[in-house]
Protein backbone atom coordinates (compact mmCIF):
# COMPACT_ATOMS: atom_id res chain seq x y z
CA UNK A 1 0.00 0.00 0.00
CA UNK A 2 1.44 3.25 -0.69
CA UNK A 3 0.72 6.55 1.16
CA UNK A 4 1.15 10.01 -0.35
CA UNK A 5 2.64 11.60 2.74
CA UNK A 6 3.74 9.37 4.84
CA UNK A 7 5.92 6.08 4.40
CA UNK A 8 6.07 2.94 6.64
CA UNK A 9 8.00 -0.18 6.83
CA UNK A 10 8.66 -2.92 9.48
CA UNK A 11 12.24 -4.47 10.35
CA UNK A 12 11.81 -7.32 12.67
CA UNK A 13 9.08 -6.13 15.56
CA UNK A 14 9.23 -2.22 14.93
CA UNK A 15 7.40 -0.48 12.78
CA UNK A 16 8.60 2.74 11.44
CA UNK A 17 6.47 5.39 10.54
CA UNK A 18 8.36 8.09 8.56
CA UNK A 19 6.67 11.59 7.48
CA UNK A 20 7.39 12.31 4.04
CA UNK A 21 5.99 15.50 3.07
CA UNK A 22 9.85 17.57 2.92
CA UNK A 23 8.51 20.18 0.55
CA UNK A 24 6.14 21.37 3.90
CA UNK A 25 8.48 20.06 6.27
CA UNK A 26 6.25 17.55 7.14
CA UNK A 27 3.05 20.14 8.07
CA UNK A 28 0.74 17.83 9.10
CA UNK A 29 -2.22 18.14 6.29
CA UNK A 30 -5.87 17.03 6.90
CA UNK A 31 -4.94 14.22 3.81
CA UNK A 32 -1.67 13.56 5.92
CA UNK A 33 -3.07 12.93 9.23
CA UNK A 34 -5.60 10.25 7.47
CA UNK A 35 -2.92 8.45 6.50
CA UNK A 36 -0.95 8.71 9.73
CA UNK A 37 -4.05 7.62 11.47
CA UNK A 38 -4.21 4.66 8.57
CA UNK A 39 -1.07 3.03 9.00
CA UNK A 40 -1.58 3.60 13.67
CA UNK A 41 -4.35 1.30 13.46
CA UNK A 42 -2.79 -1.42 11.14
CA UNK A 43 0.46 -1.30 13.39
CA UNK A 44 -1.70 -1.65 16.53
CA UNK A 45 -3.20 -4.90 14.43
CA UNK A 46 -0.28 -6.58 13.59
CA UNK A 47 0.74 -8.88 16.45
CA UNK A 48 4.58 -8.92 15.06
CA UNK A 49 4.74 -4.87 15.81
CA UNK A 50 5.91 -4.43 18.86
CA UNK A 51 7.05 -1.03 19.24
CA UNK A 52 6.55 2.08 16.76
CA UNK A 53 8.88 4.34 15.78
CA UNK A 54 7.89 7.70 14.35
CA UNK A 55 10.51 9.64 12.79
CA UNK A 56 11.22 12.01 9.25
CA UNK A 57 13.76 11.80 6.56
CA UNK A 58 14.36 14.81 6.13
CA UNK A 59 15.77 17.84 8.30
CA UNK A 60 12.57 18.75 9.90
CA UNK A 61 10.46 16.60 12.25
CA UNK A 62 7.30 18.00 11.44
CA UNK A 63 6.53 21.82 11.55
CA UNK A 64 2.99 21.35 12.84
CA UNK A 65 -0.84 21.72 11.20
CA UNK A 66 -0.74 22.76 7.19
CA UNK A 67 -1.63 26.24 7.99
CA UNK A 68 -2.65 26.92 4.40
CA UNK A 69 -5.78 24.79 5.38
CA UNK A 70 -6.93 27.22 7.83
CA UNK A 71 -9.57 29.53 7.10
CA UNK A 72 -10.02 27.86 3.97
CA UNK A 73 -13.01 26.07 4.93
CA UNK A 74 -16.45 27.61 4.21
CA UNK A 75 -18.41 27.03 7.29
CA UNK A 76 -16.94 27.32 10.53
CA UNK A 77 -19.24 24.11 11.47
CA UNK A 78 -17.37 22.21 8.81
CA UNK A 79 -14.56 23.43 10.47
CA UNK A 80 -15.18 22.27 13.94
CA UNK A 81 -16.72 19.11 12.70
CA UNK A 82 -13.28 18.08 11.14
CA UNK A 83 -11.39 18.63 13.86
CA UNK A 84 -13.55 16.88 16.30
CA UNK A 85 -13.83 13.99 13.77
CA UNK A 86 -10.21 13.76 13.91
CA UNK A 87 -9.29 11.02 16.42
CA UNK A 88 -5.64 10.50 15.71
CA UNK A 89 -4.43 12.44 18.90
CA UNK A 90 -6.96 9.70 20.83
CA UNK A 91 -5.54 6.80 19.24
CA UNK A 92 -1.52 8.15 19.92
CA UNK A 93 -2.81 8.47 23.55
CA UNK A 94 -4.52 4.92 23.85
CA UNK A 95 -1.74 3.49 21.47
CA UNK A 96 -0.63 0.04 23.53
CA UNK A 97 2.42 -0.25 22.33
CA UNK A 98 5.94 1.36 22.48
CA UNK A 99 6.03 4.33 20.59
CA UNK A 100 9.34 6.00 19.83
CA UNK A 101 9.99 9.79 18.35
CA UNK A 102 13.40 10.39 16.54
CA UNK A 103 13.83 14.03 16.10
CA UNK A 104 15.37 16.63 13.96
CA UNK A 105 15.11 19.90 13.10
CA UNK A 106 11.99 21.99 13.86
CA UNK A 107 9.33 20.22 15.73
CA UNK A 108 6.53 22.57 16.01
CA UNK A 109 2.69 23.09 17.25
CA UNK A 110 1.11 19.19 16.67
CA UNK A 111 4.37 17.76 15.52
CA UNK A 112 5.66 18.55 19.27
CA UNK A 113 2.40 17.38 20.46
CA UNK A 114 2.70 13.95 18.68
CA UNK A 115 6.18 13.44 20.46
CA UNK A 116 4.53 14.57 23.72
CA UNK A 117 1.70 11.74 23.18
CA UNK A 118 4.86 9.34 22.74
CA UNK A 119 6.78 7.39 25.25
CA UNK A 120 10.54 7.95 24.68
CA UNK A 121 12.04 10.64 22.62
CA UNK A 122 15.24 10.84 21.13
CA UNK A 123 16.38 13.79 19.51
CA UNK A 124 19.33 14.97 17.55
CA UNK A 125 20.68 17.96 18.79
CA UNK A 126 19.35 20.20 15.73
CA UNK A 127 15.79 19.41 16.99
CA UNK A 128 14.23 22.50 18.03
CA UNK A 129 10.60 22.74 19.95
CA UNK A 130 8.22 25.04 20.06
CA UNK A 131 4.43 25.71 20.89
CA UNK A 132 3.66 28.93 18.49
CA UNK A 133 -0.39 28.69 19.03
CA UNK A 134 -0.56 32.15 21.41
CA UNK A 135 1.22 33.61 18.72
CA UNK A 136 -1.18 32.88 16.01
CA UNK A 137 -4.17 33.28 17.83
CA UNK A 138 -5.32 29.55 18.16
CA UNK A 139 -4.91 27.13 21.06
CA UNK A 140 -3.24 23.48 21.11
CA UNK A 141 -5.64 20.86 19.80
CA UNK A 142 -3.52 17.52 19.65
CA UNK A 143 -3.62 17.14 23.43
CA UNK A 144 -0.31 19.36 24.11
CA UNK A 145 -2.32 21.21 27.03
CA UNK A 146 -2.74 18.42 28.69
CA UNK A 147 0.43 15.88 27.80
CA UNK A 148 2.90 18.50 28.16
CA UNK A 149 2.23 17.97 31.70
CA UNK A 150 2.54 14.89 32.17
CA UNK A 151 6.04 14.79 30.82
CA UNK A 152 6.80 17.90 32.56
CA UNK A 153 5.54 20.72 35.36
CA UNK A 154 2.50 22.69 34.92
CA UNK A 155 5.46 25.36 35.40
CA UNK A 156 7.46 24.00 32.36
CA UNK A 157 4.25 23.46 30.60
CA UNK A 158 3.01 27.01 31.59
CA UNK A 159 5.97 28.46 30.50
CA UNK A 160 6.43 26.74 27.24
CA UNK A 161 2.56 27.05 26.06
CA UNK A 162 1.93 30.43 27.17
CA UNK A 163 5.44 32.19 26.19
CA UNK A 164 5.65 30.16 22.62
CA UNK A 165 9.62 30.31 23.53
CA UNK A 166 11.70 27.68 21.41
CA UNK A 167 13.05 25.16 23.44
CA UNK A 168 16.55 23.09 22.44
CA UNK A 169 17.23 20.16 23.12
CA UNK A 170 19.20 20.96 26.25
CA UNK A 171 16.34 22.45 27.88
CA UNK A 172 14.06 19.80 26.24
CA UNK A 173 16.25 17.24 28.51
CA UNK A 174 15.85 19.28 31.61
CA UNK A 175 12.53 19.06 31.55
CA UNK A 176 11.75 15.58 31.02
CA UNK A 177 10.52 15.67 27.28
CA UNK A 178 13.58 14.13 25.69
CA UNK A 179 15.06 10.84 26.81
CA UNK A 180 18.26 10.78 25.24
CA UNK A 181 19.97 13.20 22.50
CA UNK A 182 22.96 13.20 20.16
CA UNK A 183 25.11 15.02 17.96
CA UNK A 184 25.00 11.92 15.72
CA UNK A 185 22.16 11.06 14.01
CA UNK A 186 23.04 7.14 13.56
CA UNK A 187 24.15 6.92 17.11
CA UNK A 188 20.43 7.68 17.83
CA UNK A 189 19.46 4.63 15.33
CA UNK A 190 21.39 2.58 17.27
CA UNK A 191 19.83 3.49 20.51
CA UNK A 192 16.41 2.92 19.26
CA UNK A 193 17.62 -0.62 17.64
CA UNK A 194 19.41 -2.01 21.57
CA UNK A 195 15.81 -0.71 23.18
CA UNK A 196 14.25 -2.39 20.81
CA UNK A 197 16.09 -5.96 20.60
CA UNK A 198 15.31 -5.80 24.61
CA UNK A 199 11.89 -5.65 24.39
CA UNK A 200 12.08 -8.18 21.09
CA UNK A 201 11.33 -11.26 23.59
CA UNK A 202 8.91 -9.99 25.59
CA UNK A 203 4.78 -10.97 24.96
CA UNK A 204 3.13 -8.56 23.42
CA UNK A 205 0.70 -8.99 25.67
CA UNK A 206 2.76 -7.82 28.72
CA UNK A 207 3.89 -5.16 27.26
CA UNK A 208 0.68 -3.72 26.10
CA UNK A 209 -1.11 -4.42 29.55
CA UNK A 210 2.05 -2.55 31.21
CA UNK A 211 1.93 0.27 29.23
CA UNK A 212 -1.91 0.44 29.67
CA UNK A 213 -0.93 0.28 33.52
CA UNK A 214 1.18 3.31 33.59
CA UNK A 215 -1.32 5.25 31.40
CA UNK A 216 -4.13 4.46 33.84
CA UNK A 217 -2.12 5.21 37.12
CA UNK A 218 -0.74 8.69 35.67
CA UNK A 219 -4.15 9.80 34.78
CA UNK A 220 -6.87 8.31 37.10
CA UNK A 221 -6.61 7.90 41.39
CA UNK A 222 -4.40 5.31 42.82
CA UNK A 223 -7.06 3.18 44.43
CA UNK A 224 -8.49 2.05 40.71
CA UNK A 225 -4.98 1.87 39.88
CA UNK A 226 -4.18 -0.78 42.23
CA UNK A 227 -7.30 -2.29 41.30
CA UNK A 228 -6.26 -2.52 37.59
CA UNK A 229 -3.06 -3.80 38.75
CA UNK A 230 -3.91 -6.77 40.46
CA UNK A 231 -6.43 -7.84 37.82
CA UNK A 232 -3.85 -7.84 34.98
CA UNK A 233 -1.79 -9.42 36.66
CA UNK A 234 -4.23 -12.45 37.60
CA UNK A 235 -4.39 -12.58 33.41
CA UNK A 236 -0.98 -12.84 33.34
CA UNK B 1 -9.22 51.27 38.36
CA UNK B 2 -8.16 53.31 41.51
CA UNK B 3 -5.40 52.52 43.96
CA UNK B 4 -6.25 50.70 46.43
CA UNK B 5 -5.14 50.83 50.43
CA UNK B 6 -2.22 48.77 50.76
CA UNK B 7 -2.14 48.06 46.99
CA UNK B 8 -0.94 49.96 44.31
CA UNK B 9 -1.84 49.51 40.64
CA UNK B 10 0.12 50.15 37.02
CA UNK B 11 -1.62 50.25 34.24
CA UNK B 12 0.24 50.54 30.93
CA UNK B 13 -0.90 49.10 27.45
CA UNK B 14 -2.32 45.94 27.80
CA UNK B 15 -1.03 44.52 31.34
CA UNK B 16 -1.03 45.71 34.97
CA UNK B 17 1.53 45.03 37.55
CA UNK B 18 -0.38 44.83 41.45
CA UNK B 19 2.07 46.06 44.15
CA UNK B 20 1.59 44.66 47.57
CA UNK B 21 3.11 47.67 49.51
CA UNK B 22 2.59 46.15 53.19
CA UNK B 23 5.73 44.15 54.64
CA UNK B 24 3.83 42.10 56.22
CA UNK B 25 -0.03 41.49 55.98
CA UNK B 26 -2.89 38.94 57.21
CA UNK B 27 -4.74 37.46 54.37
CA UNK B 28 -8.35 37.98 55.73
CA UNK B 29 -7.54 41.97 55.35
CA UNK B 30 -6.61 42.16 52.06
CA UNK B 31 -9.07 39.58 50.64
CA UNK B 32 -11.45 41.90 50.00
CA UNK B 33 -9.03 44.27 47.91
CA UNK B 34 -7.57 41.56 46.15
CA UNK B 35 -10.96 40.23 44.74
CA UNK B 36 -12.66 43.14 43.51
CA UNK B 37 -9.48 43.96 41.58
CA UNK B 38 -9.84 40.70 40.21
CA UNK B 39 -13.02 40.89 39.00
CA UNK B 40 -11.80 43.90 37.67
CA UNK B 41 -9.04 41.95 35.68
CA UNK B 42 -11.50 39.24 35.06
CA UNK B 43 -13.97 41.55 32.95
CA UNK B 44 -11.76 43.91 31.35
CA UNK B 45 -11.35 43.26 28.06
CA UNK B 46 -8.04 45.52 27.83
CA UNK B 47 -5.75 43.76 30.57
CA UNK B 48 -4.31 40.72 28.75
CA UNK B 49 -2.00 39.69 31.22
CA UNK B 50 -1.23 40.64 35.11
CA UNK B 51 2.02 41.06 36.98
CA UNK B 52 2.26 40.74 40.72
CA UNK B 53 5.06 42.96 42.31
CA UNK B 54 5.26 40.77 45.93
CA UNK B 55 9.39 42.26 46.59
CA UNK B 56 8.30 44.78 49.02
CA UNK B 57 6.25 42.13 51.00
CA UNK B 58 8.31 40.53 53.96
CA UNK B 59 6.00 38.06 55.62
CA UNK B 60 2.34 37.26 55.10
CA UNK B 61 0.95 35.63 58.71
CA UNK B 62 -0.64 32.56 59.29
CA UNK B 63 -4.80 32.14 59.68
CA UNK B 64 -5.16 30.24 62.68
CA UNK B 65 -8.44 28.16 61.65
CA UNK B 66 -9.70 26.37 58.68
CA UNK B 67 -12.47 28.11 57.80
CA UNK B 68 -10.38 31.56 57.99
CA UNK B 69 -8.12 30.02 55.61
CA UNK B 70 -11.52 29.00 53.34
CA UNK B 71 -12.49 32.35 53.64
CA UNK B 72 -9.53 33.94 52.72
CA UNK B 73 -7.70 31.96 50.62
CA UNK B 74 -5.43 34.23 48.68
CA UNK B 75 -4.40 30.99 46.49
CA UNK B 76 -7.92 30.37 44.78
CA UNK B 77 -8.70 34.33 44.62
CA UNK B 78 -4.99 33.90 42.45
CA UNK B 79 -5.74 30.38 40.49
CA UNK B 80 -9.08 31.96 39.20
CA UNK B 81 -7.24 34.92 37.48
CA UNK B 82 -8.06 34.34 33.73
CA UNK B 83 -5.03 35.75 32.09
CA UNK B 84 -1.32 35.29 32.59
CA UNK B 85 -0.17 35.96 35.97
CA UNK B 86 3.85 36.80 36.51
CA UNK B 87 4.99 36.66 40.11
CA UNK B 88 8.12 39.10 41.00
CA UNK B 89 9.43 38.09 44.31
CA UNK B 90 12.78 38.71 46.49
CA UNK B 91 14.68 37.86 49.47
CA UNK B 92 13.03 35.39 52.10
CA UNK B 93 10.38 34.31 50.36
CA UNK B 94 8.87 31.51 52.88
CA UNK B 95 5.58 30.28 53.78
CA UNK B 96 2.52 31.75 53.11
CA UNK B 97 4.63 34.38 51.10
CA UNK B 98 5.62 31.16 48.91
CA UNK B 99 2.18 29.89 48.71
CA UNK B 100 0.71 32.95 47.19
CA UNK B 101 3.33 32.62 44.07
CA UNK B 102 2.45 29.09 43.32
CA UNK B 103 -1.06 30.16 41.40
CA UNK B 104 0.86 32.38 39.89
CA UNK B 105 1.95 31.23 36.11
CA UNK B 106 5.74 32.23 36.09
CA UNK B 107 7.96 33.37 38.43
CA UNK B 108 10.71 36.33 38.79
CA UNK B 109 12.97 35.93 41.74
CA UNK B 110 16.15 38.04 42.88
CA UNK B 111 19.54 36.11 42.73
CA UNK B 112 19.62 36.62 46.36
CA UNK B 113 15.92 35.32 47.32
CA UNK B 114 15.36 32.02 49.55
CA UNK B 115 12.63 29.60 49.22
CA UNK B 116 11.08 27.74 52.63
CA UNK B 117 7.72 26.06 53.32
CA UNK B 118 7.96 24.68 57.15
CA UNK B 119 4.98 25.69 58.60
CA UNK B 120 4.70 22.20 60.07
CA UNK B 121 7.62 23.71 62.19
CA UNK B 122 5.92 26.44 63.01
CA UNK B 123 2.88 24.41 64.75
CA UNK B 124 0.74 25.59 61.76
CA UNK B 125 -0.49 22.77 59.13
CA UNK B 126 -3.33 25.42 57.81
CA UNK B 127 -2.07 25.22 54.16
CA UNK B 128 -3.86 27.42 51.44
CA UNK B 129 -2.76 25.79 48.35
CA UNK B 130 1.06 24.27 49.21
CA UNK B 131 0.35 20.63 49.06
CA UNK B 132 -1.92 20.87 45.93
CA UNK B 133 0.17 23.04 43.65
CA UNK B 134 3.70 22.43 45.25
CA UNK B 135 3.68 18.77 43.95
CA UNK B 136 2.72 20.00 40.66
CA UNK B 137 5.63 22.48 40.13
CA UNK B 138 8.75 20.68 41.71
CA UNK B 139 7.60 16.95 41.81
CA UNK B 140 6.33 15.14 44.71
CA UNK B 141 9.87 14.11 45.80
CA UNK B 142 11.16 18.08 46.27
CA UNK B 143 7.81 18.88 47.44
CA UNK B 144 7.93 16.56 50.47
CA UNK B 145 11.32 17.63 51.36
CA UNK B 146 10.44 21.05 51.61
CA UNK B 147 7.05 20.99 53.11
CA UNK B 148 7.96 17.81 55.33
CA UNK B 149 11.48 18.35 55.84
CA UNK B 150 11.73 22.24 56.04
CA UNK B 151 14.56 22.46 53.50
CA UNK B 152 15.42 25.45 52.19
CA UNK B 153 16.60 25.99 48.30
CA UNK B 154 18.56 29.08 47.83
CA UNK B 155 17.84 30.59 44.59
CA UNK B 156 19.96 28.95 41.88
CA UNK B 157 18.68 25.23 43.66
CA UNK B 158 14.79 27.01 43.52
CA UNK B 159 15.75 27.96 39.27
CA UNK B 160 17.25 24.08 39.14
CA UNK B 161 13.82 22.50 40.79
CA UNK B 162 11.54 24.76 38.33
CA UNK B 163 10.12 26.72 41.93
CA UNK B 164 11.25 29.46 40.38
CA UNK B 165 11.16 30.13 36.10
CA UNK B 166 13.73 33.04 35.94
CA UNK B 167 16.56 34.65 38.25
CA UNK B 168 17.27 38.27 38.18
CA UNK B 169 19.68 40.55 39.40
CA UNK B 170 18.19 42.91 42.53
CA UNK B 171 18.19 46.26 40.40
CA UNK B 172 16.68 44.39 37.36
CA UNK B 173 13.43 42.85 38.91
CA UNK B 174 10.84 45.64 37.87
CA UNK B 175 12.47 45.95 34.82
CA UNK B 176 12.03 42.22 33.99
CA UNK B 177 8.87 42.03 35.07
CA UNK B 178 7.73 44.91 32.70
CA UNK B 179 9.95 43.20 29.60
CA UNK B 180 8.38 39.64 30.26
CA UNK B 181 4.80 41.33 30.47
CA UNK B 182 5.13 43.41 27.37
CA UNK B 183 6.33 40.50 25.73
CA UNK B 184 3.58 38.11 26.20
CA UNK B 185 0.95 40.95 25.37
CA UNK B 186 2.25 40.67 21.91
CA UNK B 187 0.80 37.20 21.73
CA UNK B 188 -3.03 36.19 21.80
CA UNK B 189 -5.39 37.70 24.63
CA UNK B 190 -7.51 34.72 23.75
CA UNK B 191 -5.29 31.93 22.96
CA UNK B 192 -3.67 32.64 26.12
CA UNK B 193 -6.86 32.79 28.10
CA UNK B 194 -7.80 30.14 26.97
CA UNK B 195 -4.72 27.90 26.45
CA UNK B 196 -4.29 28.59 30.86
CA UNK B 197 -7.86 27.33 30.88
CA UNK B 198 -7.07 24.40 29.70
CA UNK B 199 -3.64 23.56 30.90
CA UNK B 200 -5.31 24.62 34.45
CA UNK B 201 -8.28 21.95 33.82
CA UNK B 202 -5.70 18.94 33.61
CA UNK B 203 -5.82 19.62 37.65
CA UNK B 204 -8.87 18.38 37.94
CA UNK B 205 -9.73 15.68 35.29
CA UNK B 206 -7.97 13.36 33.15
CA UNK B 207 -6.19 13.54 29.93
CA UNK B 208 -8.79 12.40 27.68
CA UNK B 209 -11.39 14.35 29.37
CA UNK B 210 -8.22 17.15 29.10
CA UNK B 211 -7.97 16.78 25.39
CA UNK B 212 -12.54 17.74 24.89
CA UNK B 213 -12.13 20.64 26.92
CA UNK B 214 -8.91 21.62 24.61
CA UNK B 215 -11.21 20.61 21.51
CA UNK B 216 -13.66 22.71 22.85
CA UNK B 217 -11.88 26.09 23.53
CA UNK B 218 -10.21 25.62 20.22
CA UNK B 219 -13.38 25.29 18.38
CA UNK B 220 -14.79 28.67 20.14
CA UNK B 221 -11.62 30.29 18.75
CA UNK B 222 -12.41 29.06 15.21
CA UNK B 223 -15.14 32.20 14.63
CA UNK B 224 -12.41 35.07 16.42
CA UNK B 225 -11.38 38.19 14.49
CA UNK B 226 -7.76 37.98 15.86
CA UNK B 227 -7.26 34.02 14.26
CA UNK B 228 -9.05 35.20 11.58
CA UNK B 229 -6.63 38.03 10.29
CA UNK B 230 -3.95 35.82 12.57
CA UNK B 231 -3.78 33.08 9.98
CA UNK B 232 -4.78 34.78 6.79
CA UNK B 233 -1.57 37.42 7.35
CA UNK B 234 0.61 33.86 7.89
CA UNK B 235 -0.63 32.46 4.83
CA UNK B 236 -0.51 35.65 2.56
CA UNK B 237 3.54 36.37 4.25
CA UNK B 238 2.35 39.66 5.51
CA UNK B 239 2.73 40.70 8.94
CA UNK B 240 -0.24 40.64 11.22
CA UNK B 241 -2.18 43.35 12.72
CA UNK B 242 -1.75 43.92 16.45
CA UNK B 243 -4.43 41.72 18.58
CA UNK B 244 -7.59 43.49 19.41
CA UNK B 245 -9.00 40.53 21.83
CA UNK B 246 -12.01 39.76 19.92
Amino acid sequence: MYWKYMKFNKVKNVGNIIFNNPKKNNALSIEMRYEFSEILNACNLDNDIKIVVIKSESNNFCVGADLSEFNSYPSIIESNLISKENTLWKDLYNFNKPIICITQGWVVGSGFEIVLLSDFVFSHQSTIFKMPEVELSITPISGGTQTLLKKTSISVAKEILLFAQPVDVYKAYDYGIVNFHSHDYDLLLKKVDEFSQNIENIELNRIKNVKNLLRVSSDENIFLSEQLEKIYSEVN
Amino acid sequence: MNDKEQISIKNKDNYIVITINDEEFSPELIHHNLQSIITEINTDKNIWVVGFDLTNVKQILNLDSRELIDNFSLTNLIINIKKPVIGLINGDVSNRLLELTLPMDYRIAGVNSFFRMSQMYDYNMQFDGATRLLPRIIGLNQAKQMIMFGKTYDSKAALKIGLINELVEDSNLNLTLDEKLLNLSKNSPLAMQFTKNAINFNLSTNTMQGMNSENDLYSILLNSHDRKQSINAFKNRKKRKPYLGE
